[in-house]
């Protein structure tokens, strides 16, 4: 009994898992979207969550604060089996539901939409973040956003990681 | 560059004239990345960081390594806190031994109270005295003298505030924990500083500090958190909040309501050694002393906890260097607990009060203002022991900083009205007070903070403070250093030195109990007996002197251990002192007021007085924790204490009492005549006590939080008249299981088990046997 114990607690203490970066992320979030073309704002910028309750509360903060392009900022929760994505001009997919991508795609596929993901190397994703000890980082695919219409200002592939 | 260099200095200056002015928030922020230090850059607010260019941003990122696994690593294992030098610093870097609990813990360790969640922190000693009531003490030093009055065990030296008001009772200094305005989840942060600190917060720091912080609404627009649970034992713990917030202003309602019945309905009598029902205690309480009044003895015997308060906060922050706070807030309590032998031990303790207060931050300026006013019975039935009291408390302090070096001046004033002449008959002296007493003091202080090459700190600071009711004059010293060894290691040492203030009850205190004694079967002609307690206006109060030494060491980033050795020694304990106790016989420097005759048909007067006994303590002990982050999923925090207490100088005049702790025989009339002074060790405070808290999050939604909580065996003895008793209290671990379960955005469910093995060890002296409590409960955040 005693050593079922042992290993249950060494394999709890060796599970780790990269934690998220809130805070931080929705400040990036916010400077990555400045740094875009955005082909059509109506009246509100309209930023999708899905998967993250924390960073949509952050990203919620900023919106009473702050506008983009002179128009509001809009954020709305999507689901992940079903994301209505209509108006918005970037999704972001929590980590936890990276597997979820898939339901993502289809429905972004040749719109004016950028994709944000929180996992590295998802495939699908436009930007992915990376959340290891001591920095963010973020990953850009210049090829995905060009298929989605979204003109990149260069300055931002010199701040993030380049992925072809 | 040197434009560069210009541009700064001139935003530099710029920034220094705008932050005096009240409009300073309508500034943009300067920041020089390379320039910024972390204490700065942990002032910024998401405002201020939106305000960056996204490179500056990036590059703040990398140069303070800022990720989500740092921030919790500093969250849990290294949080900021303020009480221990008055500043914004990290846990690490505090030169005295501190402890934070953050809210956090708090909601995930399932504690139903604030001395409840005390057992997370190192160094202390938790009893529950009845269901959800406790007894609480930093480090020991309790129930000093052993075999005194009950009343002894309160915890009188340790500074218990709120937001920086202080909350101990003036009557007897002690801390009633159901009379605070707030729950858990009120709080953001417990701050614990340990060992004698008056020379920051003035006297009662003499055993430590524990400083409540409330929340506050950290997001702007309206914001709703509710809790609801309910278990065995009638158990019901409600709490609720609403937060509203803008640019500029504030605004908080929260209430709480807490019941809960005791795990029995029977009383233990000490002087019978037997449980008794409750309808015997009243007429058993009226034996014992005479003047209680058995009908008023509660006849709602299961009641452990009956409390609800109100708190309304206002807060006004037109800039970051301006804040005005005002919290007002009213409770009323009910609880059956131990506070003094008066035949039952436990017996109803009742109180209501309204409190406000008002703390200003302009800049490095610091001021706390606040008056309370209300009405306790500490003991329902017993004549004298209800009153009225006010209280005023007004400090201030300024941080001067010039490069390394901080200094301090400070100011603190306060006053306190205790009335009992509504509740007792004055003319028949039936009260403790019989009339108003008042207290007050005045007292300023220096502090003074320097670092030396950033790594060696050097504090100094000394308190000079006026009693002018009653009128005497004290001191106060605390002197710290730490040297940051490396990054990861830094050692601490601290000599400190505080006491207690006079409180009202041993200066005061003016009671007279009529007795008769019967001088034969048929009570004729008995001898009246007139027992006179009166209070000593020079006595001196409670004074510790302590040196401690630390190491605080992280062995990994993830891993940080810290350790302090502490040597203290209390002196100036008190205690009721016979002035006259044979015919013929007086007490060196007392004079009998009247002659003993024991003829039947005469009267007798005994005076006894509060007098400092010779009694001395001293303590030795090492308290080390060990906290683990994994990272979000898991965490972990081990600590414990050992330590000997010894006391010296405790004067022995009862032959029973000296043979049953020497296990000497001596004659009865030759102790009495020349009364002993023996060493022994004090065993009421365990040799060891300590705990530890794991908290596993499986998944988002699921959280699960054990903590575990003991100590070794505790001894002390009853003495009642010439009796003795020998009180042992077992050994005692107790475990606590949190389970919860986020449903939606919204709401959360649980199971909180406390005292989940349901261990019904007795925990302090003559009290209930206490066991566990299984609740569910959900919080509700809208």
């Amino acid at each position: 009994m005693k050593k079922l114990l042992l290993i249950a607690l060494a394999l709890l203490l060796y599970q780790q898992v990269p934690a998220q970066n809130y805070k931080f992320q929705a400040l990036f979030i916010f400077n990555i979207a400045q740094r875009i073309e955005w082909p059509s704002i109506a009246n509100e910028f309209i930023i999708g969550v899905a998967g993250s309750n924390e960073i949509m509360q952050e990203l919620e903060n900023i919106s009473t604060k702050r506008q983009l392009f002179g128009h509001k900022i809009k954020i709305v929760q999507l689901s992940t089996s079903n994301p209505k994505v209509d108006h918005c001009h970037l999704v972001y997919l929590g980590r936890s539901s990276s597997s979820k991508i898939d339901n993502m795609i289809p429905v972004i596929k040749n719109r004016p939409i950028l994709l944000v993901g929180d996992k590295k190397g998802l495939k699908g994703a436009h930007i992915n973040f990376l959340d290891t000890p001591g920095k963010i980082e973020f990953e850009v695919y210049p090829n995905s956003i060009k298929s989605q219409k979204l003109k990149v200002a260069n300055s931002l592939y010199e701040l993030g990681i380049v992925r072809h | 560059m040197k434009n560069v260099l210009f541009k700064y200095m001139v935003a530099v200056m710029a920034l220094g004239i705008f932050s005096n002015h009240i409009n300073a928030q309508q500034e943009k922020p300067i920041i020089n990345i390379n320039e910024l230090t972390l204490e700065q850059m942990k002032n910024y607010t998401q405002d201020d960081l939106l305000q960056l260019p996204f490179e500056d941003l990036i590059a703040l990122v990398k140069k303070f390594k800022l990720s989500s696994v740092q921030e919790l690593y500093n969250l849990l294992l290294n949080p900021t806190q303020s009480t221990a030098s008055k500043m914004e610093e990290d846990v690490f870097q505090s030169p005295l031994a501190t402890t934070v609990i953050t809210a956090d813990e708090l909601k995930k360790s399932g504690a139903r109270s604030i001395p409840e969640a005390l057992k997370l922190a190192p160094g202390f000693i938790v009893r529950e005295k009845t269901n959800g009531n406790y007894d609480v003490h930093i480090r020991g030093n309790d129930f000093i003298a052993p075999g005194s009055d009950l009343s002894n065990s309160v915890n009188s030296t340790t500074l218990v505030m709120i937001d920086n008001r202080p909350v101990y009772n003036s009557f007897l200094g002690a801390t009633f924990w159901e009379n605070l305005p707030i729950s858990v989840n009120d709080i953001d942060k417990i701050e614990i500083i340990y060992g004698p600190s008056a020379a920051l917060y003035g006297p009662n720091a003499v055993s430590g500090v524990i400083h409540l912080i409330t929340k506050k609404a950290d997001k702007d627009g309206f914001q709703t958190d509710f809790d609801i649970q309910a278990g065995n034992n009638n158990t019901k713990i409600a709490s609720g909040a609403f937060n509203y917030k803008n640019e500029n202003w504030a605004f908080n309602l929260s209430g709480n309501y807490t019941n809960s019945d005791r795990f029995q309905d029977t009383y233990y009598i000490p002087q019978l050694n037997e449980e008794v029902s409750g309808e015997e205690v009243g007429a058993q309480n009226a034996i014992k002393d005479t003047n209680y009044i058995a009908s008023e003895f509660t006849n709602d015997y299961s009641l452990a906890k009956d409390q609800g308060a109100f708190n309304i906060g206002i807060s006004y922050h037109p800039s970051d260097n301006i804040e005005l706070t005002y919290r007002g807030s009213y409770q009323a309590s009910t609880i059956q607990t131990a506070y003094m032998d008066v035949g039952s031990v436990i017996s109803t303790r009742k109180s209501s009060s309204f409190s406000n207060s008002l703390n200003l931050n302009i800049g490095n300026f610091d001021g706390h203002f606040s008056l309370l006013s209300g009405n306790l019975n500490a003991i329902k039935g017993m004549p004298g022991y209800e009153y009225d009291y006010k209280e005023a408390i007004g400090k201030m302090g300024y941080n001067f900083k010039y490069k390394n070096l901080v200094v301090r001046p400070g100011v603190t004033a306060n006053y306190a009205y205790y009335s009992d002449e509504d509740y007792v008959d004055v003319e028949a002296n039936t009260g403790l007070l019989n009339g108003s007493a008042e207290l007050g003091t005045i007292q300023g202080s220096l502090r003074l903070d320097y670092t030396a090459f950033e790594r060696l700190r050097i504090v100094g600071a000394w308190l000079q403070g006026y009693f002018y009711k009653p009128e005497r004059s004290y001191n106060s010293y605390q002197f710290a250093s730490s040297y940051k060894a490396s990054d990861k290691t830094l050692i601490r040492m601290v000599a400190s030195k505080s006491n207690s203030s006079p409180f009202v009850l041993n200066t005061y205190m003016d009671k007279s109990i009529q007795m008769f004694m019967p001088a034969n079967e048929t009570n004729e002609e008995g001898t009246s007996l007139s027992l006179n307690m009166v209070g000593n206006e020079n006595l001196k109060p409670q004074e510790m002197n302590m040196l401690e030494l630390g190491v605080r060491h992280n062995f990994m980033k993830n891993l940080h251990a810290d350790v302090s050795v502490f040597y203290n020694k209390s002196k100036n304990y008190s205690q009721l002192v016979s002035e006259q106790r044979n015919p013929g016989e007086q007490e060196t420097g007392s004079a009998p007021e009247e002659e003993i005759n024991q003829e039947p048909g005469s009267s007798i007067t005994i005076t006894e007085s509060m007098q400092n006994m010779d009694l001395k303590s001293s303590q030795f002990g090492v308290t080390a924790s060990l906290k683990y982050v994994m990272s979000h999923k898991f965490n972990a925090a081990i600590f414990a204490t050992y330590q000997k207490t010894d006391l010296d100088d405790f004067k022995i005049s009862d032959a029973t009492v000296y043979q049953e702790l020497t296990g000497e025989a001596i004659d009865p009339m030759t102790l009495n005549q020349d009364p002993a002074y023996i060493s022994m060790e004090h065993q009421y405070t365990p040799s060891f006590f300590g705990g530890a808290s794991f908290n596993y999050a499986p998944s988002k939604k699921w959280n699960i939080n054990t903590s575990v909580y003991g100590y070794s065996k505790q001894k002390s003895f009853y003495t009642e008249g010439r009796s003795f008793m020998n009180v042992e209290i077992d050994p005692k671990i107790s475990f606590n299981l949190k389970t919860s379960y986020q449903v939606n955005n919204w709401m959360q469910i649980y199971v909180n088990a406390r005292n989940l093995t349901n261990n019904t060890n007795r925990e302090f002296m003559f009290t209930d046997k206490t066991g566990g409590i299984y609740m569910g409960g959900v919080n509700i955040k809208l």
